[in-house]
């Protein structure tokens, strides 16, 4: 009974997604202007009957109701409760009602924060998104209907995939998606906006609330998701440059150019082609990442298991949201105001630059990701592209960023006042490279000169930040690019620093790494509610004589029959503990694993610090 | 004018373009058919023990001639050689083991076996059950020969002219359908010779 | 098709794996000394185990979706990890070893493209794409600079 009122409450909210968009189209054509107000109680009314339905389905899931096709393959009675909610994203069918809860949750939220400003503009905006709602609702109605019936019954699920069962995958998903719909706000703007050109709307500024919010969740879903692969698959990476991630930066990199462009076009009106053009490209690649994972084109160990025809129809929806603004773009060309330029020296060029280069980044990392694509479908023997490619070209461009944030505190709107600057911009880089060079010589052992100049950049990062005065109304800038500055300088010490043993290792043996002492102690049996598991318990001495016990573990599945390697680690900021148990040698000894991760912690602070300034702008915005 | 009606178009021309090449991208992966980098190649040399060969004999160093193993098994007077790749272990090997059997009785094949990572004693257990389609079982318990060949899984059919060279391979079971579409074709070149 | 791939993977980790202890003791012809354990490898120099692990990274599992040698458990996989340690722990050269892979295994084994004819495109086109971007810009801003004078 619940399935079904869950199915009847997404038809609903579809309908009014439907409605939402019709009667007001209906209204702009037949031109009856007050039809628009209906945008805002359909909205509202979508996010409603939306969120029943999901809340139905967790609910539906929570008591076991195995007679949902979809329940039974991925979950189990013996599932622990908070994996079964999580389980409503594991499948795909799941995950695209997510889609469609958080595009009426952005609805919702848009119509209300505007719902003063100008009602046949904002009226515009929530089209857009009733029609983005309307159509993944019917997507999900009648191509991945997730409450549809099992017959016979099931009497115990399938299970959740043992590696999804961690505390990562309760909101890696969720965060990553908020994210991606998200920029359908920016995008529903900038459509608006171009079928509106003649009016002077102050668009920019609304768009810049929403896209930060959804650049925010977005960088957390994709820090969370490097985090999740970081301790769970057992062998301390954290990026892998896989088709599936790589979907998830391409948006994040148009994100962070289109969240720059709007202040310019906030501030000056300058850059508005590239907000519109980045708004538009923003959310297109969201789409485009979600039809790569759910298509099976391209080969990656994310990909949910679906058929192409599934991909078709995201494919169809991703082609009429590039076509139909570009389109608008093309008309509306002419009308928008040149770019307005007193010196060279000046932010709207700083973030010209910046935008260029992001958008350069995300050419190329789509050009390495599709390139095999292109082999196979031109029959030439198949090659592979991979992270050689990949930070070949992403490093370089990465650090030509990381330069104009150097210089981006001194640089003023318009022009820039040299008066003093000199000074400032000298003692910046002597201390920057005085930072560098002392922190080089303390933890660069591979003695790279390349780590040294990164370091160096990075101070420089920081020092200008906080050298070109601490104001209150840089706070969100400060903050946020020193997060980028410590992000970077994790990367790059995990990377040329990070050191590691293996070892054949028995109660009792001890080996060294590094400045650390590992001894063997014992081995445990383990049995957890769904898993059982021999478990080592290791104990690592520091220098500073400190132990702490490590019990990484080999678990056993029995209901999807799957062993999974479960790491041990220990955290502390400038390294991690990291051991996996490895082969059973012989009757009571393992191959171990053990590794120094180096400032690996720095990435995850990074990251956060990068969305707290994320959050400081959207409330320097409110503070007005 | 016309310069402005085709910018208008562009996206549309483009958006079509995108959506053909992916469309078209989907379709063409199913069915794919990784080539092997030995095709035009002959078969690394090795030397190995017959399945048949007992170990004490191996070790031994006591193997009567049709129980030591090398190239010139693929050298034969018939058109053709099929080399499949099995384990013991292998349950998707054990489902195609019918066909083979069909191939060699019927169809008068000259299989060749290779018996991958896998032992003695189990090896021959499934071959006394279900039957010898081979006409000689190479034994590779390490794998060596195999990683030599580029095998990817188990199970992996190579098919092989009259001089050991390689001219096709199949990763996954035989049947009647990859019989006939992958397999086929090159049979009435050969015979043609 | 490649659900039955991934299904040989899955059934080969589990099932190899138990059996591949036993196996130690069993030697064919073709290999004299007992095999060795990828995951406790002994290397010559700690250089060596470098060289051979930034090397494995480059190398992609020939089966497996998408990971390269040092992610991967599949026994494919912990082959050839051991085979290039073994290589490079017997002095032969990084090209040596990407050549071992590529001709048995093809192309697609390596996860840094070749920089030949029909890769020119992938390589060289971030560098044109920046010099394109430049250029457009520094067109952008002298005019607009022009057009305020």
């Amino acid at each position: 009974m619940i399935p079904e009122i869950a199915l009847f409450s997404l038809i609903l909210g579809t309908l009014c997604a439907i409605l939402g968009a019709g009667i007001p189209l209906f209204g702009i054509a037949t031109k009856q202007p007050h039809l628009s107000r209906y945008s805002w109680p359909l909205s509202y009314g979508a996010f409603v009957a939306v969120t029943i339905s999901i809340c139905l389905l967790a609910y539906s899931f929570t008591v076991d109701d195995f007679s949902v096709t979809y329940i039974a393959q991925h979950s189990n009675s013996h599932l622990p409760v908070f994996f079964k909610i999580a389980a409503v994203w594991g499948g795909h069918e799941g995950s695209l009602l997510f889609w469609v809860f958080s595009l009426s949750l952005w609805s919702a939220a848009i119509a209300f924060v505007n719902r003063n400003h100008n009602q046949a503009f904002i009226s515009r905006v929530l089209i857009v998104l009733s029609l983005l709602t309307a159509a993944f609702g019917l997507f999900t109605l009648l191509g991945s209907n997730p409450f549809a019936r099992l017959f016979p019954v099931a009497m115990q699920g399938r299970d959740l995939h043992p590696m999804l069962q961690d505390v990562g995958l309760i909101f890696h998903p969720p965060l990553l998606y908020l994210g991606y719909v998200g920029f359908s706000g920016a995008f529903a703007f900038a459509v608006a906006a171009l079928t509106m050109p003649d009016i002077n709307i102050p668009w920019p500024q609304w768009s810049r609330a929403w896209t930060l919010a959804a650049w925010i969740m977005l960088t957390g879903g994709i820090a969370l998701g490097s985090w999740w692969a970081y301790y769970e698959l057992g062998w301390g990476g954290w990026w892998f440059w896989d088709p599936v991630e790589n979907a998830s930066l391409l948006p994040w990199l148009t994100g962070t150019a289109l969240l720059h462009s709007l202040i310019a076009s906030e501030k000056r009106q300058a850059l508005i082609n590239w907000s519109l053009l980045l708004s538009i490209f923003t959310f297109s690649l969201s789409l485009l990442g979600t039809f790569v994972v759910r298509s099976g084109i391209l080969t990656s160990v994310h990909a949910f298991a679906v058929d192409p025809t599934r991909g078709l129809v995201l494919l169809v929806i991703l082609a009429i949201c590039v076509v139909v603004p570009l389109t608008l773009f093309v008309l509306q060309s002419g009308k928008i105001k040149p770019l307005q330029l007193r010196s060279i020296a000046s932010r709207e060029v700083l973030f010209l630059m910046l935008n260029s280069l992001l958008v350069v980044t995300t050419l190329s990392v789509l050009l390495g990701t599709f390139y095999p694509m292109i082999f196979q479908v031109f029959k030439l023997t198949s090659i592979s592209v991979g992270a050689p490619f990949f930070n070949a070209v992403f490093v370089p461009l990465a650090l030509l960023c990381f330069v104009l944030m150097c210089i981006a505190p001194f640089i003023h709107w318009q022009k820039t006042n040299f008066d003093g600057l000199n000074v400032k911009l000298i003692l910046v880089w002597v201390t920057a490279v005085s930072v560098g060079s002392i922190t080089s010589y303390f933890f660069n052992q591979t003695l790279s000169v390349f780590v040294l100049l990164v370091l160096i950049l990075c101070a420089g990062i920081v020092m200008s930040a906080l050298f070109a005065g601490v104001r209150i109304r840089h706070l969100a800038m400060t903050v946020a690019h020193i997060g980028v500055a410590i992000t970077a300088v994790g990367i790059l010490l995990v990377s040329y620093n990070s050191t590691e043993i293996s070892a054949k290792m028995s109660p009792g043996v001890s080996v060294e790494l590094d400045d650390l002492t590992v001894t063997y102690i014992d081995t445990e049996w383990v049995v957890a509610a769904n898993f059982t598991a021999e478990q080592a318990v290791i104990e690592v001495v520091d220098v500073n004589g400190e132990p702490v016990q490590l019990k990484p573990q080999k678990r056993h599945y029995p209901v999807r029959v799957m062993n999974m390697s479960e790491p041990a680690i220990y955290s502390t900021w400038l390294r991690d503990i990291y051991i996996t148990m490895g082969e059973k040698i012989d009757s009571n000894s393992y191959a171990v694993r053990i590794q120094n991760r180096a400032f690996i912690n720095w990435l995850w602070a990074g990251s956060i610090m990068m969305m707290f300034g994320g959050i400081l702008a959207i409330g320097q915005r409110y503070a007005k | 004018m016309l310069n402005n009606k085709f910018k208008l178009l562009l996206p549309s021309l483009l958006g079509l373009l995108f959506v053909a090449a992916m469309m078209f991208a989907l379709t063409s992966q199913e069915g794919q058919v990784t080539p092997s980098a030995l095709v035009g190649k002959p078969i690394p040399a090795f030397t190995a023990s017959s399945l048949s060969a007992t170990e004490q004999f191996v070790r031994n160093k006591q193997l009567g001639s049709n129980e030591l193993l090398d190239n010139s098994i693929f050298q034969t007077n018939k058109s053709y050689t099929l080399l499949n790749v099995w384990a013991s272990w292998c349950a998707v090997c054990q489902s195609e083991h019918d066909f083979l059997m069909q191939l060699a009785v019927k169809d008068g094949m000259r299989i060749v076996g290779l018996n991958y990572r896998d032992a003695r004693a189990d090896a021959n257990r499934v071959l006394s059950s279900l039957g010898n389609p081979y006409v000689a079982t190479i034994f590779d318990p390490d794998g060596e020969i195999a990683l030599d060949m580029g095998v990817m899984a188990t199970p992996e059919t190579y098919l092989l002219d009259n001089k050991g060279i390689v001219l096709f391979r199949y990763s996954g079971a035989l049947d009647e359908t990859v019989w006939q579409h992958y397999f086929k074709p090159f049979m009435s070149l050969l015979t043609d010779k | 098709m490649k659900r039955l791939s991934a299904c040989f993977c899955m059934m080969a980790m589990l099932i190899i794996l138990p059996l591949s202890a036993q196996q130690s003791s069993n030697s064919s012809l073709s290999s004299g000394a007992p095999k060795q354990s990828v995951e406790i490898f002994k290397f010559n120099t700690l250089d060596k185990q470098n060289r051979a692990i930034h090397l494995a990274r480059q190398l992609r599992c020939p089966q497996c979706k998408n990971q390269n040698l040092m992610e991967s458990n599949s026994p494919i996989a912990k082959d050839l990890r051991l085979k290039v340690y073994v290589m490079v722990n017997e002095g032969k050269t990084d090209p040596q070893v990407i050549d071992f892979m590529t001709s048995r295994f093809g192309d697609m084994v390596l996860y840094k493209p070749k920089f030949e004819p029909r890769t020119y495109v992938l390589w060289l086109g971030p560098l044109f794409l920046i010099i394109l971007f430049g250029w457009l810009a520094y067109r952008k801003v002298t005019a607009s600079l022009v057009n305020l004078n």
